[in-house]
């Protein structure tokens, strides 16, 4: 059919009519799909993965750690496909808090680089901290079998896809990286952590409504499981404890038993030895007596003799004294008398008896008998005297003799008891040690038995921790990032394509009434109306279909990708899959064509119900009116002709104008959307961190810690700037969800300007009060909450509080309750502290210093200020790659929706232009006359786009907002300036190409005929 | 004294492999003052010719020397001046700007020239200064060629240019618009070229230049113009 190739010809001769509307189409619909498109990929790619690395679905730890029995029972939960023990810990290499893992069939690494181990020997580190080749030292050997170990192979972890990998038991609490060993390289008689598979769940979309279905339901299962299991193992260390400890008992019985009759027959032996030695004692003591008592009696006894022997002695002495003699004169005095006897008795013999002479002869001879007598007595006396003195000493000699023997042998006797005293002393001695060493022994052992004892009474039960992939750090966060995406994919993308559709639109509309005379002719000639409105359907259908083939494939591919790249510079994740959602493209390509036939049929319903003779003669301009300003004489008489057609020019063509301003108003809306959008980002940070909660670290304290001791530890770390704070999470409920938030009592208040600055929403100090708390913005906002209304919140035992607000801060993320002291205690009745906030000097390492403080065992845990400002610039650098996203494309359709106005208003005014050439108006002079309205219209443009810009960032905002973030929202004079800029500077590049458009235009052609 | 003299003027438009010969060869004198007709059936060249002598156009070869400069060697930028001081023209279909009144139309062309007759004096002539205020589409399609004639004469050109005038316009009107142009020449003795069709115009004319296929096919000097008002429509 000709009039087809007519439309054909109509294309390749308005080409850059053409070429925009299929710019316009691609922006719109690549826009639209690509970001709309964006969260949905990014949420597939990562379901991919998980699924290929087989992800938990729960993950269960205990306290007590998990055992095969646990498994056999879980195994029997209907709806979980797989079960399985593995094993973890963490540990510090160099100083990193790393995690060493059992390689597990749930939850499998990706092997990047390298091999898989192939005996315990060799294990696997994670991409980016450990290379092939490098050696592992573990030194906590409670673990594994072969605590060396050589890398083979890196890897990632579906489990940690973030670069914040979450918490660690060890080092400065923050988990840096991971390390892999088979899983028999652990030597642990239980099971640290079970991985479980659900079924069903690969078939759903990870962050679905129906995965979460699943899992909500196993949950249920695994709750009611949970007590059982707790209480069976629970039982079961019970027993294995009670087993230890009466094998301990039995154990000290035996050693009590064996020993207790050691000593006693050791004690034995040593009494009955004391018995001896004192029965000896006692024989020596009586020897010794008896030995004195004959001493005392033989001595006596002989000192009689002497004494008697000295009394005969002085008789005899007496008596030989009274001789006159000596002892030794006796002998010779008795031979000399015995000699005078001997004569006399001679002389006498002679002599008669009568004789005179023999009468004294005689009487001297008796005489001399009784002095022989006497002296033969004396002689005699002593002689028995000297016997007796003989005898006397002799038997003294021999008593001596006797004495000293006896003594001697009493004393070698003594000397033996002695020793014997003394042995047994130290036996005594030895015998008690060694007593009161087994004594304090089984004293330790029944200590200890009392303690293992004690303990079991202490044996907590043990507590499962169910946990979700909910509880990943990675998981989650990826799941915030791509919400991000989709919250300001939810409605940017509207406004978008709605301006492409309106200019799109005006096109069509523009093009029609232009071809008003050929669609006359066309009537008058009787071709059929729908034949003739199939013509321009197919001029629109070739340039939207090019323009949503190329649309659809960059939205569907190219976007997704650029928005994707961002995250994964935070993110450890696999390259995007990118999908095209069959029904988005059906939807956008039926809306596409919907609409412009519609454009089409509207258009050319309005020439339909003329006459053809009536569409054949030109639509008769707007009749001649004088417009407003004309009135005012002065003002108009000035102007030149260009203005004067310029300014009826904008009053008369309404629905163009209104058109015109739209497209350029929309594009700088939107740019300035994207500007607006960056200011409230780019300043939430600093203000949040930098003005608001302005503290830089938390330190959370142990449970029963010596006061004094923390805080000379923290004196020894050089902290002096602290508070001291009671800080815990509660929660409110605000729209039928439970929201968190923070709580943190002040104990001192004077110091709560160091830490954090309360600003009321006007701008002015907010001060804690006694009767109230301070909470922020958004949760006021959420909460409906107002001062001096009350409020409840709920702490993590869900007990209720009623508080009373007296007071509204500003801030934007997260959400606080800021209270004193005395509030506290009167509406918690406590006011004991359990964290400090602290100011740090700029020149302290952080990482040494949580090295430091949560060595000394005090504090539980400490968060940096910056460790929270980094994981929020990542959500915002995200959402910022979407502003510039945003500003790129907004960028772009400017500049198309000004090609495709100016070539519009160029296509309309052709035969004006080339009057205005033919009176030799200059090139310049034709352009002026041109970009004039251009730029008249495009300043307007501008100024409305900036209400509008100004009304959309705020609801984009309001939409993109979330419970836990607050938007500043506001639009930075730089913003303004640069749309303004942006549009002014594209509207000069398009007037450049309008400067060579109108150059081209011809003359000669364009004069021909009647339009 | 020769005005205007076309010398072995020729133009060829390509369109692909076909070469047209729009004009092949033409040559032609035009004394000052002289209102010349031009003639021939449609597709002979006529306009083609007017389009090179107003500067809208360019020669393939020849030279078109017109008050002693060769036309024809002229660039982009010459030509438009040329077109701006020396030459006015009138459009078989007016070419108004829609947007202006017939005075302010007038003024357009006027306000860019060097010596330009006051507007509303040139609506007068052209006897509508009583519809100054008027915009195009509230004047008949006459009315719209004499505003037409009056912004080519209000520029004070050298040479006034007329492609077929009338060709929009009944019999009666189209009389009156030759009527005024002959006027116009005759009282501003202002060189006037006029194209038609209509071989009864060549009857006012000085002289009559008769083109058929690209070729001159005879110019005849008129001893006698006739007036208009003498001529038999
Ligand atoms: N721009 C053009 N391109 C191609 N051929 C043209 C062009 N202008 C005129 N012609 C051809 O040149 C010849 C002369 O045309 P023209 O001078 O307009 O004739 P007329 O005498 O009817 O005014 C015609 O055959 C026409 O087809
Ligand atoms: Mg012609």
């Amino acid at each position: 059919m000709l009039i087809f190739k007519n439309s054909f010809r109509k294309i390749w001769k308005s080409k850059g009519r053409v070429l925009s509307l299929i710019l316009i189409v691609i922006l719109g619909t690549s826009f639209f799909a690509g970001v709309r498109e964006t969260a949905s990929d990014m949420i597939k790619t990562l379901d991919n993965y998980y699924d290929e690395t087989n992800l938990y679905d729960f993950k269960i730890v205990s306290t007590m750690g998990l055992t095969d029995d646990d498994i056999a029972s879980l195994e029997e939960i209907e709806g979980i496909k797989k079960v399985e023990g593995t094993y973890s810990f963490d540990t510090l290499i160099d100083g990193n808090a790393v995690k060493v893992s059992a390689l597990s069939d749930i939850s499998e690494v990706t092997l990047v680089d390298g091999r898989m181990p192939k005996n315990n020997n060799e294990c696997l580190g994670e991409e980016g901290y450990y290379n092939i080749g490098d050696t592992i030292k573990i030194e906590d050997d409670t673990y594994l079998e072969s605590n060396t170990c050589e890398v083979v192979g890196t890897i990632n972890s579906s489990s940690y896809i973030y670069e914040n990998k979450g918490i660690s038991i060890v080092g400065d609490g923050k988990l840096d990286s991971l390390i892999y060993v088979p899983k028999n390289n652990f030597k642990l008689d239980y099971y640290t952590e079970i991985y479980l598979l659900a079924e069903g769940t690969k078939n759903e979309l990870s962050y679905s409504d129906s995965y979460d279905e699943i899992i909500e339901k196993v949950n249920k299962e695994l709750q009611e499981l949970k007590p059982l299991r707790e209480t069976a193992r629970y039982e079961e260390i019970l027993k294995d404890a009670m087993d230890k400890v009466a094998e301990a008992e039995n154990e000290l019985n035996s050693v009590k038993a064996e020993n207790e009759t050691k000593f006693n027959d050791a004690l034995t032996e040593l009494n009955s030895n004391k018995i001896k030695l004192d029965e000896g004692l006692e024989e020596y003591n009586s020897s010794l007596y008896t030995l004195n008592k004959t001493k005392e009696s033989t001595e006596e006894e002989i000192n009689n003799g002497f004494n008697a022997l000295e009394s005969a002695k002085t008789e005899f002495n007496n008596a030989l004294a009274s001789t006159g003699l000596t002892v030794e004169s006796l002998q010779p005095t008795l031979d000399t008398i015995n000699t005078n006897i001997t004569q006399l008795e001679e002389q006498l013999k002679g002599l008669d008896p009568s004789d005179s002479l023999y009468e004294t002869l005689n009487a001297r001879l008796n005489e001399l008998k009784t002095n022989k007598t006497n002296i033969e007595t004396l002689i005699n006396t002593n002689n028995t005297l000297t016997e007796r003195e003989n005898t006397l000493n002799s038997s003294l000699s021999t008593w001596n003799n006797e004495y000293s023997k006896a003594l001697k042998e009493l004393e070698s006797a003594k000397k033996e008891i002695d020793d014997g005293y003394r042995e047994l002393e130290k036996g005594y001695n030895e015998y008690n040690t060694n007593y009161n060493l087994y004594l304090e022994e089984i004293a330790n052992y029944e200590r200890e038995i009392n303690d293992a004892k004690a303990e079991i009474q202490n044996i907590e039960k043990p507590v499962w921790y169910l946990l979700t992939r909910s509880d990943l750090t990675g998981y989650t966060s990826f799941y915030e990032s791509a919400t991000k995406v989709d919250s300001i994919a939810a409605v940017f993308p509207i406004f978008f394509i709605l301006i492409a559709f309106l200019m799109a639109f005006n096109t069509m509309n523009r093009m029609i009434e232009e071809e008003r005379s050929e669609i006359g002719a066309f009537i008058s000639l009787g071709i059929r109306k729908s034949t003739i409105a199939f013509s321009y359907l197919l001029y629109v259908f070739i340039a939207c279909i090019l323009g949503l083939v190329i649309g659809l494939s960059i939205g569907y591919t190219l976007i997704p990708r650029i928005l994707y790249t961002v995250y994964a510079a935070s993110f450890t994740i696999p390259e995007l899959s990118t999908y095209a959602n069959p029904y988005a493209c059906l939807i956008i390509v039926l809306t596409t064509i919907i609409l412009m036939s519609l454009v089409v049929f509207i258009t050319l319903i309005k020439d339909f119900r003329l006459a053809p003779a009536t569409i054949l003669r030109p639509e008769s301009p707007k009749s001649g009116k004088k417009i407003l300003l004309e009135h005012i004489k002065p003002f108009w008489r000035h102007l030149s002709f260009s203005w004067k057609i310029t300014l009826r020019n904008l009053f008369r063509y309404k629905k163009r104008i209104f058109m015109t301003v739209l497209g350029i108003a929309g594009c700088t809306a939107l740019l300035l959307t994207g500007f607006g959008i960056k200011d409230s980002l780019s300043d939430l940070l600093d203000i949040q961190y930098g003005d608001i909660t302005h503290y830089d670290a938390t330190l959370v304290l142990n449970d029963d810690v010596d006061l004094d001791e923390v805080t000379k530890s923290l004196t020894d770390n050089n902290l002096t700037n602290y508070t001291n704070t009671n800080i815990s999470s509660f929660t409110f409920k605000a729209n039928n969800k439970n929201l968190d938030f923070t709580l943190i009592a002040f104990m001192n208040e004077d110091s709560v300007d160091d830490y954090v600055t309360l600003k009321s929403l006007d701008g002015s100090d907010l001060n804690l009060s006694d009767d109230g708390v301070i909470i922020t913005e958004k949760m006021a906002e959420l909460l409906n909450a107002e001062v001096g209304k009350n409020i409840s919140i709920r702490n993590s035992d869900n007990e209720l509080f009623i508080v009373k607000v007296s007071g509204i801060t500003e801030n934007y993320i997260s959400n606080f309750m800021y209270m004193n002291s005395t509030y506290y205690k009167e509406i918690f009745d406590d006011d004991s502290y359990n964290s400090y906030l602290v100011n740090l000097d700029d020149s302290i390492n952080k990482e040494k210093l949580s090295n430091n403080l949560l060595d000394t065992g005090y504090f539980g845990a400490i968060q940096y200020t910056e460790d929270n400002m980094d994981m929020f610039n990542d959500i915002i650098a995200g959402m910022n790659n979407i502003v510039y996203l945003i500003i790129a494309f907004s960028s772009f359709l400017a500049i198309t929706v000004l090609y495709n106005l100016t070539i519009i208003n160029i296509n309309e005014r052709k035969r004006e232009i080339a009057t205005l050439k033919v009176l030799g108006f200059r090139d310049r002079e034709v352009s002026s006359y041109v970009y004039r309205e251009t730029i008249i219209l495009t300043i307007v443009g501008i100024i409305v786009g900036i209400f509008l810009g100004f009304s959309l960032n705020t609801f984009i905002l309001m939409i993109a907002e979330t419970d836990e973030i607050l938007f500043i929202k506001i639009i930075k004079p730089l913003s303004y300036v640069l749309s303004f800029i942006i549009i002014i500077v594209f509207s000069i590049i398009v007037q450049v190409i309008t400067y060579f458009i109108l150059k081209r235009i011809d003359m000669i052609d364009s004069l021909k005929s009647v339009e | 004294m020769t005005y205007i003299s076309v010398k072995n003027l020729t133009k060829i438009y390509k369109m692909g492999e076909i070469t047209i010969k729009a004009l092949d060869n033409v040559s032609f004198d035009i004394e000052k003052g002289e209102l010349t007709v031009v003639l021939g059936p449609s597709g002979a060249g006529k306009t083609t010719i007017l389009n090179i002598l107003g500067g809208m156009d360019s020669a393939t070869s020849g030279s078109v020397i017109i008050d002693n400069n060769d036309i024809a060697k002229y660039n982009s930028r010459k030509l438009t001046d040329y077109r701006r001081y020396d030459i006015g023209f009138v459009f078989q279909f007016y070419n108004l700007v829609g947007n202006l009144t017939a005075l302010e139309n007038v003024s357009l062309a006027s306000q860019i020239c060097k010596h330009p007759m006051d507007s509303s004096e040139a609506l007068k002539r052209v006897g509508l200064l009583d519809r100054k205020d008027h915009f195009p589409a509230q004047l008949s399609g006459g009315e719209q060629q004499r505003v037409s004639i009056a912004r080519a004469i209000a520029k004070n050109p050298k040479l006034l240019l007329c492609d077929e005038p009338t060709g929009a316009l009944d019999s009666k009107t189209g009389k009156k618009i030759i009527e005024l142009l002959q006027d116009t020449c005759h009282k501003t003795k202002k060189t006037t070229i006029i194209i038609t069709h209509n071989a009864v115009i060549a009857d006012i004319a000085d002289k009559v230049i008769k083109v058929k296929n690209g070729k001159i096919e005879s110019i005849t000097v008129n001893k006698k113009p006739k007036l208009v008002k003498e001529i038999d429509w």
